[in-house]
């Protein structure tokens, strides 16, 4: 390689100094704002997706006029005399919209909180009291909840107020640990009993019910088996959630994608635009070129190197701020995109997540485009006579 | 070598360095708390991050209201399936998925 040419083109570019900044600039700015909203995306995807595995196989509502009702419990010995069904779990929960902070809690009831439960309580609950927790009338909250009870007055306890107006006292046990602020910020933990009390549900009535299947391979087997056997429910399916995850996010990051072609096709049609009506002074000098006689093939590889320099400084300092951006900072305005609003947000860091994927999506965006966009219509101009672009 | 290229290969050597060192860090700092997190959602059971709970077909987007993604979302008129978030049961009706699941 030549290294004088490299010398070369980097003098062009610092011939005209200002240009070539800018153009620099606003590269960097594309790629970082691209980069940076699919990094926040996937790290938000991979969130999602890590927990994705420990999600009921099947879960089973009932639906009725097209709206979700509670199911009966009657339908769990039926679900589990089907083939392949190992365990059929009524679930009791639901949305307790708490009117003074303006928040949803969800409210997670389960079969007491019995020993079986101990291991997993240990690995996500601050402090673990087992035995008061095994006590009636507690709860175990999420950090949210715990912090807006608090802005309103409510340290050791909440009372839920019940359908019949009464209220139910039930005390904080305790909190779900920070790290799984994501999953369990607006969750509250407590006994079923309790559940069906405050929101005034029938002891022969759940919420749904969810099943674990021997074999994965017949999840769809079942799946269609308990539609054609209880038509009125809706049957939703582990790979049914994974899908819907994934729509989520595609349609916000890919709204994102779309913009940025809008832009990037802008900023190459700009530089397209300025690069086949090259200067006066642009044209000279590839002419002067040929005239002491560089070859087609010199003059194209020092817009070859001046176009990669550009692109190649932009596309790495728009990664490096992005990294930086997203991951050290936690991405301040660009990641409410993705969050949205709500009076209850979680406190969380955005996981690194390296996308070899997303990077090479990137460079191969960027990069080429731009330096087609430079030597096209150099190659134009130095294939002319150097007379006749020199007049 | 022309003094100019050497300063670009120093400058590309700089970034790529920093790139490094950033990929490095962040790949040695950041946990994800993978066993925590599938302890706690296995216990719960309800998919969806706690992100945004300001209604409950935002909160648990995978189990509201029948199929759709934003069903009363003003921003976003439906359309599917694209801001579908479920596919149809394949035996109801035998009306065949229109999407793919893998």
């Amino acid at each position: 390689m030549n290294h004088f040419l490299i010398g070369f083109s980097i003098s062009s570019l610092l011939r005209r100094g200002s240009k070539s900044f800018f153009t620099i600039f606003i590269f960097t700015i594309l790629i970082f704002l691209l980069s940076s909203i699919l990094f926040i995306s996937n790290s938000i995807k991979e969130e999602l997706f890590i927990t994705l595995k420990s999600l009921p196989q099947i879960t089973v509502q009932k639906l009725q006029a097209g709206r979700h009702k509670n199911i009966e419990i009657s339908k769990v010995d039926e679900l589990l005399k089907l083939n392949g069904v190992q365990s059929a779990i009524p679930r009791v929960w639901g949305y307790y919209y708490f009117e003074r902070a303006g928040v949803n809690f969800s409210v997670v009831g389960i079969d007491s909180f019995d020993k079986q439960y101990k291991k997993s309580f240990q690995q996500i609950v601050k402090d673990t009291d087992f035995d008061e927790l095994s006590k009636n009338n507690t709860m175990v909250v999420g950090v949210g909840v715990k912090r807006v009870l608090e802005e309103n007055y409510y340290k050791d306890f909440f009372n839920f107020v019940k359908p019949n107006g009464e209220l139910k006292k039930i005390k904080i046990a305790s909190t779900f640990k920070g790290s799984t602020s994501l999953e369990s910020n607006d969750i509250i933990l407590m006994p079923k009993d309790l559940v069906l009390e405050i929101f005034g549900m029938s002891k022969d009535e759940v919420t749904d019910i969810v099943l674990e299947v021997a074999n994965p391979k017949e999840i769809q087997t079942i799946s269609k088996k308990i539609k054609n056997l209880f038509p009125d429910t809706r049957v939703i399916n582990n790979s049914d959630l994974r899908v819907s995850y994934q729509n989520i996010f595609d349609y916000k990051s890919g709204m994102f994608l779309a913009l940025f072609i809008v832009s990037a096709f802008t900023f190459f049609m700009i530089v397209y635009d300025k690069a086949s009506g090259l200067s006066s002074e642009e044209k000279r000098e590839i002419g002067i070129l040929k005239a002491l006689g560089w070859k087609i093939d010199d003059i194209l590889k020092s817009k070859f190197f001046e176009a990669f320099i550009v692109s190649f400084i932009s596309f790495l300092s728009g990664i490096i701020l992005s990294l930086f951006f997203v991951y050290t900072l936690q991405a301040p305005i660009l990641r409410d995109i993705f969050i949205g609003y709500s009076r209850l947000k979680p406190d969380f860091d955005l996981p690194f997540i390296l996308d070899f994927q997303t990077l090479s999506l990137l460079f191969f965006l960027t990069i080429p485009l731009y330096i087609a966009a430079i030597i096209i219509p150099s190659w134009r101009v130095a294939s002319m006579n150097a007379d006749e672009v020199m007049r | 070598m022309h003094k100019l290229s050497h300063y670009f290969l120093s400058l590309l050597f700089i970034l790529s360095f920093t790139l490094a060192i950033e990929f490095l860090y962040m790949y040695n700092t950041s946990t994800l708390h993978v066993k925590e997190k599938n302890n706690f959602v296995s216990l719960i059971g309800l998919p969806d991050l706690s992100i945004s709970n300001g209604a409950n077909f935002i909160r648990h987007r995978s189990y509201s209201d029948t199929f759709a993604l934003f069903s009363n979302g003003p921003e976003l008129l439906e359309y599917f399936p694209s801001t579908f978030t479920y596919n149809y049961s394949p035996s109801y009706k035998n009306i065949p998925s229109r999407i793919k699941t893998q």
